[in-house]
């Protein structure tokens, strides 16, 4: 075998990129978060001032969030293990196309999927433009856009590769005779459901769920652009660092969201624990 | 898969390891395609800007004439250009155009360079009540370049609503969801106009200022679209989204035309805030000399009459608004600049430091966070 | 078989619609030669290609978008390799620790991310261009070319190496001749992911670039002004390189001869 201190030296370039640029700019981004900015100089006292005022000021906009970002990927794991479950257990061979087409609408632009919403949901948009054209509405219906639901729908539609792949890689471990004898026994859906399936995809749900919440709870551009005139805390977290030019407070926000999602992450992976039971 | 909890990278690579059969292998020309069309594009020089949206369109004849690339990012509040420099913009980027009254900030910040009057030959062509704001002069040293000026409109969609007299016409019922606002801190002055009876509506007190922005969340109740741009309301307006606005620029009339829907604007009774936007050199600036040339082209009689005509927008070489078409003179009251400057007024931002009961800047950042966060 | 009846065909059939249905749709909006994103189309044109290719700020954001995925590719796949490498000389429990533990930038809302390097970068005194975009999103790409390249290492026979060098060939010459040669698509495929993660990015580079924009800054800003289908044109392409590196890379990934 190779001396220890040769795989060492291999592994040093990414670690030294992973140290320098996540954990010393993470770091000093908490530290950041417990200063203060005053007439657009930054003044390092330490204090608990921004904390205080996110609990004080901003505890209502940042449970909505968590509410939002719940019901996305809620939405997301849920859609994600239907498909999941049919492209492993129904489509046979067609599964392969089903996993496919999920890995492209992965890859397929962040941006350009919340442009599409907007376009498909707007008032001169698509589903308007059919239902004039059926003569089911007279007017323009202005509920579709501009509303939370409609970032709801945009971020499940952009986060449900992110839940689906992993349940999927989770699902593969399960023999399909294993299912059959289960149903060989009489066993009703549900049970062959809840006892067998979900609780073998236990780690590939709360990985998905993992994923969507982080990246729907620190969501900042889907609001903008379909969500009319909802806000949610990343809109402040990015005008933080855009006009209102407030790093600490920016911080403050920041780890606050992320303590936060880290808690509902952790509840839910326990909450999934009741699967063990059975 | 042992590292099933490295989530996404684990799925990703999972699903290429077990799948087969989904690949056309000709693909790759179009990435070597891109990849060889990335040839860089001669040695023009690259000018960077940020500023707002449309400010670079007269000037597009000269660009190419001169062989410079204009690299602009556009801001939808001259507070994102502070940022944008104080967060290492200086040194990088060559010009901004903020409204004057941020300049002596943005010069407090030190972030401008003072401009080099000798390479902006074309100033003298400037009418000299715009080259009177004091803002641009800071210890007798030139930090802005006037460019284009207008007050503060409110848009409107006649074809769905008669002309707004006020600024609170927003608030009517009829209104609810109807209403396109700019996301915007300057909005404050204009609550300031409507609900406080404050001589100068960027020296607000506590109280004041605070009821200003409880009237903007009351705006913000009626909102269908809270715009992050002009171009942002302008589409809102066009595609029948808003029928009315709080905040506006007149150059949005254009913006909507050419999207096919007729606008109109209205100055509210109320009073607005004016302001006039300029060519600022940054500090450190990489392109000092192209950017002092573009300042200068920027004041020329054909760059604005093309930014009077063409982009609707308010000019002021003095030889440029004599010759602009009716049509485009009758935009802006070119005839009575003082009566303008009056009933509107150019007002310096709130101050920095604390001075007595009158809100500071930083007050009312905060409070407007209390309007976004509502 | 489980299979018990076909209703499944209109579960897929309905995802499908769901997934698809905006990505067709932008791509679809690119070829209409009306003003506006809506049906019906009347005619097909290539008038906003034309647009999008007299936009003076088109050819620089590609550009960029083009220099910094390139770069990211690079380096991202040369430090991944070389990690991998050594990776795979460690016992498999601590391996996978520290794979998990090089992924965590994964899970962070990349807001965090992108606002915590900005800060990070201004305070050094740095200028925001684009090496500190393509610093960041190495960060982010390094991760996957580490774990697709581990995952071919982890089992691969070391012992040709061993007898390699016990027939007197250096380290850096075994690597060059015996595994470079093997794992060369493996490392070629992860750094084609590694560009199509960085050509799609958006928030990081949003606010790590300083100033310039690269395709979807630039996107952003038009989104934010002059909506035309020269925002559809755009996407498309950005959508078409995406995909393209994607299923090469997947492909090539999985290539283990």
């Amino acid at each position: 075998m190779t001396p220890p201190y040769r795989s060492a030296l291999l592994v040093a370039p990414s670690l030294l990129i992973f140290i320098g640029l996540f954990i010393a700019p993470t770091l000093y981004f908490l530290l950041v978060s417990f200063w203060r900015f005053e007439s657009y100089e930054l003044i390092r006292e330490f204090n608990l001032d921004n904390y205080r005022e996110v609990a004080a000021d901003y505890l209502r906009l940042g449970i909505y969030t968590l509410v939002i970002a719940g019901i996305i990927s809620l939405l997301a794991v849920t859609l994600g293990f239907v498909y999941a479950y049919v492209a492993r257990f129904n489509a046979g061979r067609f599964g392969s196309v089903m996993l496919f087409v999920a890995l492209i609408s992965l890859f397929g632009g962040y941006l350009m999927k919340v442009y599409a919403w907007r376009t498909i949901l707007g008032m001169e948009g698509i589903i308007n433009n059919a239902l004039l054209a059926s003569g089911i509405v007279s007017e323009p219906v202005t509920w579709l856009l501009y509303n939370p639901p409609s970032v709801v729908l945009t971020l499940t539609n952009f986060l449900f590769p992110f839940a689906m792949l992993p349940i999927f890689a989770s699902m593969q471990s399960i023999q399909d005779s294993e299912l059959e004898s289960a149903r060989d026994l009489g066993a009703p859906w549900t049970a062959i459901l809840f006892d067998h399936v979900v609780p073998r995809c236990k780690t590939g749900i709360v990985t998905g769920f993992a994923l969507c919440f982080l990246i729907s709870c620190g969501d900042w551009v889907t609001p903008v652009l379909v969500g009319g005139r909802m806000t949610m805390l990343g809109n402040l977290i990015a005008a933080q660092f855009g006009e209102f030019l407030n790093w600490p407070l920016g911080a403050a926000m920041s780890f606050s969201l992320l303590a936060a999602a880290f808690l509902v992450v952790l509840a839910f992976s326990q909450l999934m624990r009741i699967f063990d039971a059975r | 898969m042992q590292q099933a909890n490295c989530g996404l990278v684990t799925a990703r690579v999972f699903g290429s390891m077990n799948r087969r059969g989904f690949l056309m292998s000709s693909s790759s020309a179009l990435l070597l395609g891109a990849a060889l069309g990335e040839r860089s594009a001669a040695a023009a020089t690259t000018v960077t800007l940020v500023g707002w949206e449309g400010y670079d369109k007269p000037l597009e004849g000269y660009l190419k004439a001169n062989n410079i690339t204009l690299d602009p990012t556009y801001i939808g509040d001259s507070n994102q250009i502070i940022s944008k420099l104080t967060s290492g913009g200086v040194g990088r980027v060559d010009l901004v155009t903020p409204n004057v009254t941020y300049v002596p900030l943005l010069v407090k910040l030190n972030t401008l360079s003072a401009v080099d009057e000798s390479k902006v030959p074309n100033l003298k062509h400037v009418h000299p009540f715009f080259l009177g704001n004091p803002s641009i002069r800071i210890e007798g040293k030139l930090y802005a370049v006037p460019y284009v000026w207008g007050g503060v409109p409110m848009m409107y969609d006649p074809a769905a609503i008669s002309e707004p007299q006020s600024w609170s016409d927003v608030l009517k019922p009829e209104y609810k969801g109807k209403v396109s606002m700019l996301d915007n801190l300057n909005n404050i002055q204009l609550a300031a106009r409507v609900v406080t009876d404050a001589k100068v509506p960027t020296r607000l007190t506590h109280q004041q200022l605070k009821d200003a922005v409880d009237f903007l969340i009351k705006v913000k109740g009626q909102t269908r679209v809270l715009a992050t741009s002009y171009g942002d309301m302008a589409d809102a307006l066009a595609r029948g989204e808003a029928v009315i606005t709080f905040n506006g620029w007149e150059v949005v009339v254009k913006k909507a035309a050419d999207k096919g829907k007729k606008v109109a604007y209205t100055y509210p009774k109320e009073g607005t805030f004016g302001w006039m936007d300029c060519y600022c050199i940054v500090r450190d600036a990489p392109n000092s000399d192209i950017a002092h040339a573009l300042a200068n082209e920027a004041l020329s009689e054909p760059v604005q009459i093309k930014a009077g005509e063409g982009e609707l927008l308010g000019i002021l070489n003095t030889d440029a608004i004599k010759k602009l078409p009716a049509e485009a003179r009758a935009l802006y009251p070119y005839d009575d600049l003082e009566g303008f400057s009056k009933k509107v007024g150019f007002f310096p931002v709130a101050p920095l430091k604390a001075d007595g009961d009158v809100a500071t800047f930083d007050d009312w950042k905060k409070e407007y966070l209390r309007f976004k966060n509502a | 078989m489980i299979r018990r009846s076909h209703s499944w065909v209109l579960v897929a059939i309905i995802f499908f619609i769901f997934l698809l249905a905006p990505l067709l749709l932008v791509v679809l909006f690119a070829f209409t030669n009306r003003a506006l994103t809506n049906f019906p189309i009347d005619e097909f044109s290539l008038r906003w290609w034309r647009a999008m290719l007299d936009h003076p700020q088109f050819s620089p954001s590609l550009r960029r978008s083009l220099t910094i995925g390139g770069s990211v590719a690079v380096v991202s796949a040369v430090v991944g390799t070389a990690a991998a490498a050594g990776l795979a000389r460690l016992p498999r429990r601590s391996a996978a620790t520290l794979l998990a533990v090089l992924s965590l930038p994964m899970m962070l809302p990349p807001l965090v991310l992108a606002v915590s390097l900005a800060t990070f970068y201004v305070s050094l005194g740095m200028q925001l261009n684009l090496v500190t975009v393509t610093a960041s999103h190495i960060l982010l790409t390094q991760p996957f070319v580490i774990l697709v390249v581990y995952a071919q290492l982890r089992d691969f026979d070391v012992r040709i190496l061993d007898s390699a060098r016990d027939l007197g060939a250096s380290p850096l010459k075994a690597f060059a001749t015996i595994t470079l040669p093997i794992i060369a698509p493996t490392v070629l495929g992860a750094a084609l992911l590694a560009v199509a993660i960085s050509f799609d990015d958006f928030v990081i580079t949003f606010f790590t670039i300083g100033s310039g924009n690269t395709l979807p800054t630039l996107i952003w800003g038009m989104m934010r002004s002059s909506v035309t289908p020269m925002v559809n044109a755009i996407g498309t392409l950005i959508l078409t390189v995406t995909i393209i590196s994607t299923l090469l890379g997947l492909f090539l990934t999985r290539y283990r001869g």
